[in-house]
């Protein structure tokens, strides 16, 4: 084999040389290609070529591919951390939650909690806000996820326990599951960006902005309405009603909440964010029987 | 006469590799240089703090996917965290990062699958710190598996 390589590479020398039109008189020597197409055939030279360029063909495939990939939109299930998250930074100021606090132990008991109610998996954030204009809310997130906002100055008011916290933060997170939130935020045009590759077009800036400016609207002004309010109270009571304790709890916090409400103008907004702690009492204690 | 002396070069030349092995085996253990080992930042943001504290000092705005040495020492940090907290190096800085923001494993992040439509959010230096920030705030928790 190796001697059919030298003289294969002695041969190509002295084929350029007769090409020389100086050297046009030295006799031709006549080649035969086909047995050099079978020496390169038999060291398997051209598979190996093949595979090069396919290598390299399927790399800068690769490439182009994760290029394209970057200048996607991400999924339904993949955005909502990442906008609320984001609204949140935008708004550090107005929602004062960079601030030193205590170690309440929320995270140990709100996840035992959880699991008590059947609560399985969930990966939450808690921020406490050094803000009393925002009492509680759960954020939109991604699945098996929830970011939950919970003032510090309302916790301290009502000397709220940590059974109580978690009532709010439960009732909250159920608003969030039956999409009360994202429905509020999301437009039509917000869901057809979802996946959607802006390399060759305008990235649809507008849509975000809008549903950024429509979390602004319903945290710090509109909140929920009284039928999603109704809705959310009637799946409470699903939950809670078959434990007395909790059942117990979850009347009185609505009773103490309805009460500061009514007493404290720094709270008088609460009723406008949930309406209202009294429609809520009437709608969940029994009726008495007319006699 | 040749073969002794090849024989000769041979002792030698095992004296000398024991000699090396023992120096740098008793070296290491004098000096208890510390054990490195890369780890990744797994969050979309956070910071190198100057203690084993969310308060204490930023050194450093870390990225999801930043390579970190971490490094080991046979003292203990002391900290009020109820975190575990480790000490590790990025380029010039040396500082702490909890222990369950760090990963062995190369993290899939947001900011790098999704780098253009990240970008599109003109996210300045001052949002990456309080990202990081919010990271440091948050009450982290988890339900158990049923």
């Amino acid at each position: 084999m190796k001697n059919l390589i030298l003289s294969v590479l002695l041969i190509i020398p002295s084929l350029t040389k007769s090409q020389d039109p100086l050297d046009n008189k030295k006799p031709e020597i006549k080649t035969d290609f086909s047995k050099i197409k079978d020496v390169l055939k038999n060291d398997q030279l051209e598979e190996e070529v093949n595979k090069k360029l396919a290598k390299e063909k399927g790399l800068k495939e690769l490439e182009e591919k994760e290029l394209k990939e970057r200048f996607l939109v991400p999924q339904s299930n993949e955005i909502w951390s990442f906008l609320s998250e984001l609204w949140i930074i935008r708004n550090t100021e107005k929602l004062k939650w960079n601030f030193e606090k205590p170690d309440y132990g929320m995270d140990e008991f709100f996840a035992k909690f959880l699991e008590d109610q059947g609560y399985y998996e969930l990966n939450f954030k808690i921020l406490l806000l050094d803000n009393s204009l925002i009492p509680h809310f759960c954020l939109p997130s991604n699945p098996n996820e929830a970011i939950f906002l919970f003032s510090a100055p309302f916790m301290r008011i009502l000397d709220l326990s940590k059974l109580e916290i978690s009532l709010l933060l439960l009732e909250d997170y159920n608003r969030n599951k039956m999409n009360q939130f994202k429905n509020r935020v999301k437009s039509p045009d917000l869901e057809k960006t979802f996946g959607m590759n802006f390399q060759k077009q305008e990235f649809p800036q507008k849509v975000f902005d809008d549903v950024l400016k429509s979390y602004d609207d319903l945290v710090f002004d509109k909140g929920f309405n009284f039928e999603e309010q109704f809705e959310i109270t009637m799946k409470m009571e699903s939950i809670l009603k078959s434990n007395t304790t909790l059942w117990n709890t979850y009347l009185n916090l609505i009773e103490k909440i309805g009460n500061l409400s009514k007493t404290n103008l720094l709270y008088k907004d609460y009723a406008k964010l949930y309406p209202s702690p009294e429609m809520q009492l009437n709608w969940l204690k029994p009726k008495k029987k007319a006699l | 006469m040749i073969g002794k002396l090849s024989n000769l070069h041979g002792r030698y030349k095992l004296k000398i590799v024991f000699f090396l092995f023992w120096t740098l085996f008793f070296d290491l253990n004098a000096t208890s240089l510390p054990v490195v080992n890369d780890l990744y930042f797994t969050l979309f943001s956070g910071h190198l703090h100057q203690g084993p504290n969310a308060q204490s000092t930023s050194l450093k705005i870390l990225n999801c996917g930043d390579k970190l040495k971490v490094i080991t020492s046979d003292k203990e940090e002391k900290t009020n965290s109820k975190f575990e907290w480790v000490k590790l190096q990025t380029g010039n800085y040396i500082g702490f990062v909890r222990k369950d923001f760090i990963s062995n494993d190369q993290p899939s992040c947001f900011n790098n699958k999704y780098l253009k439509f990240v970008e599109k959010f003109n996210l300045e230096i001052t949002d990456k710190y309080n990202w990081g920030r919010l990271y440091d705030n948050y009450v982290w928790g988890k339900s158990k598996v049923k």
